[in-house]
């Protein structure tokens, strides 16, 4: 098949899916269907494309790097796919043929795109889909900030220092794009001793402060207690909380019972012990005490006692203590992690207990015997170098947290290798890929729950699990990683506009935009708005500073509100002071750039990039200092090699001069009147952000679509294949029947193949 | 009372990681002992730095060749330094054009900027362009000093969006090349870099218990990872590919610093972060670089003082637009004035980075004198895109072994990496070619 002449191949496709009899013949038939198939597209349909097509087409430098000629030698059927679809929709968009050159027939035009639409999707969505493959995909910043906060819990943003995760597709969480150069393992390496050091209290100092009484001293500083007796000191703490005490002591055992000893507080015990150690291995005994500033007494008490001098020996039991420290206060994360207390003789168990349950939740799911066992030969190593067991488990997390269990999200296939082995990922792994998506961290409690009952999938336990994690105040990271990436917000932190130009721009309205966007953004997300209040909505959010700017009155202070809008000069992102500014120049407005981020951003119908060799302007000597912007850039229109792209982005442009280059409303620009008007190619006209706003929510299709795939993007961690193009059209089809929700989107994309299922690796099952 | 008393402290977990921030003293530490004073044989070392959108060439290339030339206004501030440099004219990056790729010129100027090979045009999905030519030494010196190399730069990486038509970020980010799909990411935080470069200052104590866990915990991310790895099919691999090299990378550097006494600090201030005055930021990263030069902390690096397409303003040298909407003055004498001071400026911190490494005494010589360092951009004039004729500087005399203090014009398309293959001989890493080299620059000597 491969070595077919695509073209004939298209067209035999094509030809399957029209209800013609001949297409339904039997397999003997084939040869004869594909003779129909090839005769049909060489007389009805070639002969236009070559007509009106070819001849930009073709040739050295063929325009809009489609090559009619060279593509149809190109073997790889997929990518043949893609570049169909992009001629059916500028035939369709009339953008092409250009203005300037003949137009086929309107009834020809429809032909063409209905043949291709039609043999698309049939050829493409069948039963079974393949749902890709995702690249193992390394925590970002972002989602390593999270994890810790949620697994170690404390929220301290180590990863801040992290080298800047690269983006592809327009997003940081790509699989194939997160790489992991020496820099970023070396500064793993620190971090994960960082968030040690902070969850269990690292650097701790002595607080025993007085002197030390009580026993006899023996040679080498260790005390001996003979009797009943005890040993005394004091201790000065600082802050409240929880606080250790930690004795190293061994007994010289005799009769029937260990030594017992027990550490008091200020005459309160707190806690009691059997020492079974013996000189040639005294073992540290530790006690909890949650207590309040100040000097305390601190005591060790021998309990009991024995001495039998008409006993054979050994018939005398003593105490001998040789080190006597109390540190804290410790941060409630070592309780956390450090549930219980341990023995000298349980002390592995317990170990053992704490690594398998950090694991469980660090690689996200059930470890296995040989990875524990792996994690406690370090904290045995750490043990028998010394530390006490608190270092000694926070040598084995760190491991964990190097691990690349923790540091990828993985997901395994049976067989790895083979393109056609789909299965559906186990519960663990989807309720991964669903924190990640919505909360960009790892799941909670209730969804490793379920993913350990394998309940994840029962039911409406899915719906109920989406809704949940949407309204909880996790799925801001929503908000700023998918908002801030689609919307491009982030680039709002780098925007310089001239001070010259806007001395009113400071930080507090850059903040304000900021706020603006990811509030509104949030209202539609908690809310469970429609969809398409993004491009067109009676509402948006401002505090003083930004009503001010935007001409709103009556709005005091610093807090942000929400307030309603008339329409008139503002409703949706396009018309939001943050997308303005981030679509202009420093000193001007971009009419090209916010055209640019139109067709990307809301109608996903990117233009192609501008041919490689654009010979430069020659302005004319004085043109820039007397002509509006307008008919400055007129010259991207006049001249034929950038008119097609730009008839498409400059109008979108225009029709938004009425916000400046930090998205104040003007009606003038220097001294010039402001002119908004626009026609868009097929000659829709418009005159101002209003009309503007009301083609394309006639557009709404368009931008279901365009946010489907950003959004399966952002969900999946990879770039939308042709392959997704069913699962796209299921998605729009689900948001439009359930009045374009928000909820509906992610559910849609939640239930989707690509998200629920994965293959292994290779071109194409 | 015994030491026995005392507490354990738990010295022993810390500086794991090698870049641990160690409780570092801003107080005056002796100075760094110098390669020169340590009684070393003086290495060689090379340095690439890159500053993005191509320059104003009428004012940066000098009119006359050879010996007697004057600078012109864009290099006027290397005046100081003018005998200890090289003005290379008509070198050329082929690899930058399109070769049927369509436009994206500035991800690919930076991309071959140090390969001599041609990106692959991806969004994202298998990203790959070549090694570069400091890797190239990094991989065959590196393990001679504690960093194999350093990688530099002042802006972070996109943070949305698209970079470059069609390519991914990456491409217009990273300078250089480890492997031809894993770009080196570069620190932008000179508190961060100083942490990196002087965190081995750490006091004897624990010092081998610490070095024991080290190596046992990247034993054990190693068991982990090869356990895995086997499970994994096709680009899983390769991810696990990149965690597994970088794991060893790090061992060996271990090693290597377990065979080295600590370094001390170095009489200089430790930086507070990122400053919010450019020119600020530019300076400590130079400076970084001259130290870890002096120590012999490396041999090679990178510095990229702007992104690739950087649309960065310049207010503080009046220049309140962007540096890429510059970019394309078409023709615009206004706009093209502004281009030349974004040029200049750039070039004045060069300067001073040149000046730096001049006053600093190596035996007989001066550190500059035992230096490569090219300066340049992968674009020549920013409104036409072109990648020949390109404005490079080489500065250093590589060891006595560059005679310097001349303009010298290569021949229309001579390969820029033909002046990295002769570089790399100087650094005793010689390879028979390197992408797109066709043989060793002429002229240098």
């Amino acid at each position: 098949m491969r070595f077919l002449d695509p073209w004939i191949l298209l067209s035999f496709g094509l030809t399957l899916c029209l209800p013609s009899p001949a297409a339904r013949g039997a397999d003997g038939d084939a040869n004869e269907e594909k003779a129909a198939a090839t005769a049909t597209f060489r007389q009805q349909v070639q002969p236009l494309l070559v007509q009106y097509c070819r001849k930009c087409h073709s040739g050295d430098e063929p325009k809009g790097e489609l090559k009619l000629d060279d593509y149809l030698g190109r073997a790889a059927l997929i990518e043949d796919r893609q570049t169909w679809e992009k001629i059916s929709a500028r035939l369709h968009d009339r953008e092409m043929p250009p203005e300037d050159q003949p137009q086929p027939e309107p009834a020809q035009r429809d032909h063409i795109t209905a043949w291709i639409d039609t043999g698309l999707a049939k050829f493409d969505c069948g039963q079974e889909r393949d749902p890709g493959r995702v690249t193992i995909r390394r925590l970002n910043r972002n989602e390593y900030n999270n994890t810790i906060r949620d697994l170690v819990g404390i929220d301290f943003h180590p990863a801040d220092d992290f080298p800047s995760d690269d983006v592809g597709y327009g997003f940081d969480n790509i699989g194939d794009v997160l790489s992991m150069p020496p820099i970023l393992l070396e500064k793993y390496l620190a971090a994960a001793q960082q968030i040690v050091d902070r969850a269990l209290g690292a650097e701790q100092v002595n607080l025993v402060t007085g002197e030390i009484t009580g026993g006899q001293v023996l040679e080498g500083g260790a005390r001996i207690l003979t009797s009943e007796s005890e040993v005394r000191t004091k201790v000065r703490m600082t802050g409240e909380g929880d606080f250790m005490f930690r004795v190293r002591a061994y007994g010289e055992q005799a009769g029937s019972e260990p030594v017992k000893m027990a550490l008091y507080l200020d005459d309160k015990l707190v806690r009691s012990f059997e020492v079974k150690a013996v000189q040639a291995a005294p073992q540290l005994y530790e006690g909890w005490i949650t207590t309040k500033g100040g000097q305390h007494a601190y005591s060790i008490v021998f309990l009991n006692d024995y001495y039998a001098p008409d006993q054979p020996p050994p018939n005398d039991r003593n105490l001998i203590v040789d080190r006597l420290e109390a540190t804290g206060p410790y941060p409630p994360t070592f309780r956390q992690i450090i549930p219980r207390d341990h023995t000298p003789e349980d002390k592995m168990l317990l170990a053992r207990e704490i690594v398998n349950a950090f694991m469980t939740r660090a690689f996200r799911r059930p470890s296995t015997a040989v990875e524990v066992d792996r994690v406690l030969k370090l904290v045995e190593l750490a043990d028998r170098e010394g530390d006490d067991f608190g270092a000694s488990i926070g040598l084995g997390l760190q491991a964990m947290l190097v691990s690349p269990h923790f540091l990828f999200r993985v997901e395994l296939d049976r067989q790895p290798n083979s393109p056609r082995a789909v299965h559906p990922i186990s519960d663990y792994e989807l309720a991964t890929r669903l924190s990640y998506f919505l909360w960009s961290s790892m799941p909670d409690d209730e969804l490793f729950a379920h993913a350990r009952l394998g309940t994840l999938r029962k039911g409406d336990n899915l719906d109920r699990q989406v809704r949940r994690m949407l309204q909880d105040p996790k799925s801001q990271a929503l908000v700023e990683n998918f908002a801030g990436q689609w919307l491009q917000l982030r680039n709002l932190k780098t925007a310089v506009p001239d001070k010259r130009e806007y001395p009113d721009f400071d930080e507090a309205l850059r903040a304000a935009m900021q706020k603006e966007t990811e509030l509104f953004f949030a209202a539609i997300l908690h809310e469970d708005r429609s969809i398409l209040d993004f491009i067109d909505a009676d509402f948006t959010f401002v505090n003083e500073r930004l009503a001010r700017h935007y001409g709103l009155s009556g709005v005091q202070g610093e807090e942000f509100r929400k307030v309603q809008l008339d329409g008139q000069q503002r409703s949706g992102v396009l018309t939001q002071a943050s997308v303005l500014t981030v679509t202009s120049n420093p000193t001007r407005t971009s009419p090209v750039k916010r055209g640019k981020w139109v067709l990307e951003n809301l109608l996903g119908t990117p233009p192609p990039p501008p041919p490689p060799d654009v010979p430069p302007f020659k302005e004319e000597a004085g043109a820039m200092l007397s002509g509006t912007l307008r008919q400055r850039m007129q010259q991207h229109r006049t001249k034929a090699d950038c008119a097609n792209c730009h008839n498409r982005m400059d109008p979108l442009g225009f029709g938004l001069e009425n916000y400046d280059g930090i998205g104040a409303w003007r009606t003038e620009d220097g001294k010039f009147k402001i002119d908004a008007t626009g026609t868009l190619p097929g000659g829709v006209s418009f005159d101002g952000p209003r009309e503007l706003k009301a083609i394309l929510k006639a557009r709404q299709d368009d931008f279901i679509r365009c946010l489907s795939e950003k959004t399966l993007t952002y969900a999946l961690g990879r770039g939308v294949e042709y392959s997704d193009k069913c699962t796209l059209v299921d998605i729009a089809k689900a948001v439009r029947q359930n009045d374009d929700k928000f909820s509906s989107l992610i559910l849609a994309i939640v239930h989707s193949d690509p998200f629920q299922k994965r293959r292994g690796t290779g071109s194409e099952p | 009372m015994s030491q026995a008393w005392r507490i354990s402290r738990r010295t022993a977990l810390r500086g794991l990681g090698t870049a641990v921030a160690l409780p570092l003293l801003d107080a005056m530490a002796p100075a760094l002992t110098s390669a020169a004073e340590a009684g070393k044989a003086i290495p060689t070392r090379m340095a690439f730095i890159y500053v993005p959108n191509g320059k104003h060439m009428p004012d940066w290339t000098p009119a006359a060749v050879g010996g007697e030339f004057e600078l012109p206004y864009i290099l006027e501030p290397l005046q100081p330094v003018k005998n200890e440099l090289l003005v290379l004219s008509g070198l050329a990056q082929d690899h930058g054009r399109p070769h049927g790729d369509g436009a994206g010129d500035h991800a690919r100027a930076l991309s071959s900027f140090l390969t001599g090979q041609q990106a692959r045009k991806t969004h994202g999905a298998d990203i790959k362009v070549g090694v570069s030519v400091d890797q190239v030494a990094a991989g065959k010196i590196g393990q001679r000093t504690r960093f194999p190399s350093l990688e530099l730069g002042c802006d972070r990486g996109a943070q949305a969006g698209n970079c470059d038509s069609g390519y991914s970020c990456s491409y217009s980010t990273n300078l250089s090349w480890r492997t031809d799909t894993t770009p080196q990411a570069k620190e932008v935080d000179p508190k961060l870099a100083f942490e990196r470069l002087f965190s081995g200052g750490s006091a004897a104590e624990g010092r081998s218990k610490r070095e024991k866990y080290r190596k046992s915990l990247l034993d054990f991310v190693l068991e982990d990872a090869h356990d895995l790895q086997a499970r994994l099919g096709g680009k899983d691999r390769r991810k696990l590919d990149e965690y597994l090299t970088s794991i060893r990378e790090l061992e060996l550097r271990i090693n290597v610093a377990g065979r080295k006494p600590d370094e001390p600090l170095p009489k200089y201030p430790r930086p507070a972060g990122i400053p919010s005055d450019y020119a600020e930021h530019i300076r400590l990263m130079y400076d970084l670089l001259a130290l870890a030069f002096q120590g012999d902390l490396t041999r090679v690096s990178t510095f990229v003082v702007a992104n690739e397409g950087s649309n960065r303003a310049y207010p503080f040298i009046d220049v309140p637009d962007g540096h890429h909407d510059l970019s394309h003055h078409g023709g615009d004498p206004a706009k093209q004035k502004k281009i030349r001071e974004i040029n200049r400026f750039h070039v004045t911190h060069f300067a001073y980075f040149l000046e730096k490494l001049k006053n600093i005494a190596e035996g007989e010589r001066t550190l500059l004198d035992n230096a490569m360092i090219v300066y340049g951009s992968g674009l020549g004039d920013g409104n036409a895109h072109n990648h020949d004729n390109l404005p490079i500087l080489l500065a250093g005399r590589g060891g006595a072994t560059i005679h310097t203090g001349r303009h010298v014009r290569y021949e229309r398309e001579t390969p820029l990496n033909n002046l990295f293959l002769s570089m790399l001989d100087r650094m005793e890493s010689p390879v028979e070619s390197l992408g797109d080299s066709t043989g060793r620059l002429e002229s240098l000597t």
